[in-house]
């Protein structure tokens, strides 16, 4: 290891991302604090992960999202002779084919292929936002960017929510596309169009607090929709002129979703149902 | 995953290509999803593998040699900060792919360091060593780093 009274640009690198045990680690920084050259390359290293921070999230291409959503739901489709129910996609991996809406749906290999990615990991590690040394990420842009991530919700029966929020999340764009914030008008708008175009938003308002949101289906009651539907997306709309919330909610089926509509200040005291419907097969 | 996508590849198609391989993959072992991680672990796990596939067997990249990106001097002003973002993008290219990967995920997305782990099946110290070289490689490209105190 280098000298940690004149440390290199490396172990400063190592430093500065929480790669040095705590006692080397006080030693460099000490030796870093009388060595403007050293002081410089960590001012170098946060301004570099600034910008880096500070990169804008790239707008999703319509075309590109138009394709995705081609592709799943050529998958959600049951090959020809399939009984009812039966979904393309579900079985064994295929070789690459032309993907629906006119791109090419390349390199599916088959399950071998996926395996390795579907293994486990390691267990977590630093908490977020934070290195492991304890010191914060410098940097404005990345830490605001740290909080304006969602959080993913951990166990709830996996394979349903597996396949429910791929369903949803091309067409809701959990995947890329920012929210929009003016509610979405559903004047002239079939209610599926709309709710596959909620865009992955969970600006639900008290409806993202599963407890309300449960409550609030249990009062309206839509028709096939259980109280505790895992939500995957919903935004505010207008219907008919009339405010109010989208939710798209989980069937637990492939290819069927849920698009509710109620008034706002739904909750477990009661509500008002403005649609409903199931999309899908 | 478009955005994590299009960083590691820094080529819009191929983006397009890795993420629609990644979604149709993840739709058809969805019912192997057993909970172990996060869906969006599980789904970028996908994505991360679809890209260093395509980045090691397709070579494709739109790569900027080394020699010709010359590390810019500090500037302050609104111009020359967009060149500057402009060329982040194009410096990351220039990362070898496990660097770039865990740089994307870790800097650029603001992932935590275990579920980035995670996703590339390494311990989290290799996620912070990739992190760190990755770093250096960028100063020296965006002129944080100059010459003289490499």
């Amino acid at each position: 290891m280098t000298d940690p009274r004149q440390p290199s640009v490396d172990l400063l690198a190592d430093l500065d991302a929480g790669l040095l045990d705590p006692t080397t680690a006080a030693r460099v920084r000490a030796a870093a604090a009388r060595d403007p050259r050293a002081a410089a390359v960590l001012d170098g290293l946060a301004a570099t992960r600034a910008d880096l921070g500070a990169l804008a999230d790239p707008p999703v291409p319509g075309h590109v999202a138009a394709r995705w959503d081609a592709a799943l739901a050529a998958e959600a489709r049951p090959p020809e002779g399939a009984p009812p129910g039966a979904a393309r996609g579900t079985a064994a991996g295929t070789g690459a084919r032309a993907g629906p809406g006119g791109g090419a749906v390349t390199g599916i290999r088959g399950p071998d292929d996926h395996e390795r990615a579907l293994r486990g990991g390691p267990p977590h590690g630093a908490p977020r936002g934070v290195r492991p040394d304890g010191v914060p990420h410098p940097g404005r842009a990345w830490r605001s960017r740290q909080q304006r991530r969602r959080p993913v919700p951990r166990r709830l029966r996996p394979a349903l929510v597996a396949t429910a929020v791929l369903a949803a999340a091309v067409v809701g764009g959990v995947l890329a596309a920012p929210p929009e914030p003016a509610p979405l008008s559903l004047d002239g708008v079939d209610l599926a169009t709309a709710g596959l175009s909620v865009r992955g938003d969970f600006d639900v308002g008290e409806l993202a607090d599963p407890a309300r949101r449960s409550g609030c289906l249990r009062a309206v009651a839509p028709p096939e929709v259980a109280p505790d539907a895992p939500l995957l997306g919903g935004r505010d709309v207008v219907l008919d002129g009339r405010p109010g919330v989208l939710l798209l909610l989980a069937t637990g089926r492939l290819g069927h979703l849920h698009v509710v509509v109620v008034a706002p200040g739904c909750g477990p005291e009661g509500g008002t149902l403005l649609q409903a419907q199931t999309i899908g097969r | 995953m478009w955005s994590v996508a299009v960083r590691t590849l820094h080529h819009p198609e191929d983006a397009a290509d890795v993420v629609q391989e990644a979604l149709v993959a993840a739709y058809r072992r969805a019912a192997t999803f057993r909970g172990e991680a996060s869906v969006r672990t599980w789904l970028h796990r996908i994505l991360v593998n679809a890209c260093i596939d395509r980045l090691r067997h397709e070579r494709r990249r739109d790569t900027v040699s080394l020699r010709e990106v010359e590390p810019r001097d500090r500037r302050r002003d609104v111009a020359a900060d967009v060149v500057t973002r402009l060329s982040v993008a194009d410096a990351l290219a220039t990362l070898p792919a496990p660097q770039r990967v865990a740089v994307v995920l870790v800097d650029v997305q603001g992932w935590p360091l275990g579920e980035v782990a995670e996703i590339l099946e390494v311990p989290v110290g290799t996620v912070k060593s990739r992190c760190a070289r990755g770093r250096v490689r960028l100063g020296a490209l965006l002129g944080h780093l100059r010459e003289e105190e490499r």
